[in-house]
């Protein structure tokens, strides 16, 4: 251990540290250290200082903190203008002090082994944790196992404690704003920088004794910082001298961590805006690897997106945005959409021109029935009424079917099932349609429009199948529909039919868009199920029933809708 | 005996409504155009407006707001009466502003909209 008691070497250590460095910078070059085995071989490049030190009467921490500089800094302009600045009034001061004869005074054994350790102070302690604990396991603070820095950001009332104890582990807490600003004070006004627990109250402090004490100041942050022993010893003095030294080191680090943990919070800020936009986003960086892709994104088909709805632009330093336009509705979504479109507009149409005689002749009809009448003619007037009143029932059907497509209402699932199979009357002609309700309870919530959408498509493919079989000929093609309740609040809805099934080869990509064995067939009917289905936070599946025919299973949530 | 003024676009519905109107016992005049049924209402004294909504020139609204020339906001509320096949929340809310009755077609009870017309 070095001298602490001459005050000449706590003169020129502080020297060399506050020296000022207007006359620019005295070494751009590191200096070079040669481990010989008697001396120590220091050369500073440029010729400014060459010495041939004995290593038994090297200053050890000079050395030490001589290395310490030694790196050079990465981050803001600003910030490696301000290492650059320490260095030089390092450099500057080293030159001063190594020059006199108090520089020679203790071995520099060891030492050098920790060049490494140190150097750690710029390229690795990048959080609030690393430095804590990096200066804790400071060989030269062997005996200081706590060390806590609140932090208050300027502006807000946001005081963050961060501490690290013999326990090991960082313990992070918010403090309040008033304790914060007095404490902070005292400590500025105080010359000697070291307290006991008697004569400061420092919030979320939970250790005893004296201990050291600094503020340190940037401009978007106040910070304290305190190291303590955990005893009521008084600080030894040269671990006094020691954080005069390490202080403008952690100041530099603390700067740091304060800008990465605001460009962090800036960048998670933009990523939850990225997350929340309807639009599929990605964002990679120079190599092209993505460094964030919200869910929108992670769930496209890319292949199936229109090149000319993909948007790229170039970010700085070679990072890429790419968004997709049209909420990443690929092609079978904006055909679907398209006809679910076109064919809302046919029925409101319908609705209108339909909806107007289909009322007049009721009120005829009622006018009528108010004459006197024989019975036939009552019979006839009944039976115009009755058909009548089923025509305008269908119109509302449509209508309550196609009312606005994104709608989630709660439905009843077999009054649904069965108003989707009177719209599949004309197109399944022929084929028989059972349906057996095991519910126990009727109700879902869920997007009616596409939930019919997906029962009329299943069922129009039965009974497309049934029919090029012939099975509408001879009255022998079936379709069943079931409902059962399953676990978790889930129910299954199965199509089966008694057609011919679908090849086991194709079986697999029964649900890829363009996927058909009609003639006729668009491929989209099943991709637009599997799509509809997952977008109501369910599962769609096929496999060949007993009787060698088709089985679809629908596994809906009944509440949960995820559009 | 009531006096009733009919304006509906639809023949059949005018002509159906009108003979079931009047076999209540109500004296029925019927206009097909808006721009017409408005001149009306200034010649005439009516007991109950029926007013489609949807006609071909002009809206229902667009009748009442040129009534409310010779009629009080309160006697519009007890003169007309709407009928149409959009009763969406959104004509519901413009109805309520001029205190009329609404009536979607077709009616879901043809005895109380008889009544209704002929209070």
């Amino acid at each position: 251990m070095e001298d602490k008691s001459n005050p000449r070497i706590k003169k020129s250590q502080k020297d060399f540290i506050e020296e000022d460095s207007s006359d620019g910078p005295l070494f751009s070059e590191a200096l070079s250290i040669s481990d010989k085995s008697n001396y120590l071989e220091l050369q500073l490049k440029e010729g400014m200082i060459h010495l041939t030190l004995p290593k038994k009467t090297c200053n050890q921490r000079s050395i030490q903190k001589l290395n310490l500089n030694n790196e050079k800094i990465t981050g803001t302009p600003e910030l490696e203008k301000k290492c650059q600045k320490i260095q030089q009034q390092f450099w500057k001061g080293f030159n001063k002090f190594s020059s006199s004869s108090k520089f020679h005074e203790k071995s520099l054994n060891e030492e050098i082994t920790r060049k490494q350790t140190v150097d750690l102070l710029h390229s690795e302690l990048y959080s609030w944790h690393t430095l804590l604990r990096h200066l804790v396991s400071l060989p030269s603070l062997t005996n200081f196992n706590v060390c806590q820095i609140l932090a208050h950001e300027k502006g807000t009332t946001n005081v963050v404690s961060y501490s690290f104890g013999s326990d090991n582990q960082l313990k992070e807490s918010k403090t309040s704003i008033d304790s914060f600003n007095k404490v902070f004070t005292q400590i500025k006004k105080s010359k000697g920088k070291q307290f006991s627990q008697t004569q400061l109250t420092i919030p979320e402090f939970n250790f005893a004794g004296s201990f050291l004490a600094n503020i340190f100041q940037s401009k978007t942050h106040n910070m304290l910082f305190l190291l303590s022993e955990n005893s009521f010893f008084p600080i030894p003095e040269e671990i006094i001298l020691e954080m005069d030294l390490i202080y403008p080191q952690i100041g530099v680090v603390l700067e740091n961590i304060i800008h990465k943990d605001l460009s962090d919070s800036k960048i998670s800020n933009l990523f939850r805006v990225f997350e929340l936009l309807p639009n599929p986003i990605s964002i990679h960086n120079h190599l092209g690897v993505p460094i964030f892709q919200n869910d929108g994104y992670k769930n496209s088909n890319l292949n199936e997106i229109e090149p000319s709805n993909i948007f790229e632009a170039d970010l700085n330093n070679g990072y890429k945005l790419v968004m997709i336009r049209n909420s990443g509705l690929s092609k079978s979504d904006i055909q679907h959409f398209q006809r679910v479109g076109l064919l809302g507009e046919l029925l409101n149409t319908l609705q209108h021109e339909l909806s107007n005689p289909l009322f007049g002749i009721q009120l005829a009809t009622d006018f009528l029935n108010l004459q006197p009448n024989d019975d036939s003619v009552s019979e006839s007037l009944m039976e115009i009424s009755e058909n009548c009143k089923r025509c305008q029932d269908i119109i509302k059907d449509f209508k309550f079917i196609y009312q606005g497509g994104d709608k989630i209402l709660e439905v009843n699932l077999e009054k649904l099932i069965k108003e989707t199979l009177t719209l599949t009357k004309s197109a399944s002609r022929g084929v028989q349609k059972k349906l057996f309700n095991n519910l126990t309870n009727d109700l879902i919530t869920t997007n009616p429009t596409w939930l019919s959408q997906i029962i009329f498509n299943l069922i129009i493919n039965s009974s497309q199948a049934l029919q090029a079989q012939g099975c509408d000929q001879d009255g022998s093609g079936l379709i069943e529909i079931s409902l059962k309740n399953m676990e978790d609040g889930k129910m299954l809805i199965t199509v089966d039919d008694n057609g011919p099934g679908i090849p086991e080869d194709l079986s697999a990509t029964v649900f890829d868009p363009f996927y058909t064995t009609k003639e006729k067939g668009t491929g989209l009917g099943l991709a637009i199920c599997q799509n509809l289905v997952q977008k109501l936070g369910g599962k769609i599946s096929y496999t060949q029933n007993a009787r060698g025919g088709a089985s679809f299973s629908l596994l809906l949530p009944r509440n949960e809708i995820h559009s | 005996m009531k006096k009733i003024l009919l304006i509906e676009d639809e023949i059949l519905i005018q002509k159906s409504l009108k003979k079931l109107l009047e076999a209540k016992g109500a004296v029925v005049s019927v206009e097909s155009s808006g721009k017409e049924a408005i001149e009306t209402i200034f010649q005439n004294d009516f007991d109950k407006i029926i007013c489609d909504l949807m006609l071909k020139d002009i809206t229902g609204f667009d009748v009442i707001e040129e009534s409310k020339k010779r009629y009080t906001i309160e006697e519009i509320g007890k003169l007309f009466v709407i009928i149409t096949a959009y009763s969406s929340q959104q004509v519901l809310d413009k109805a309520n502003g001029y205190g009329c009755t609404v009536l979607s077609k077709p009616f879901e009870d043809m005895k109380e909209a008889l009544q209704t017309f002929m209070e």
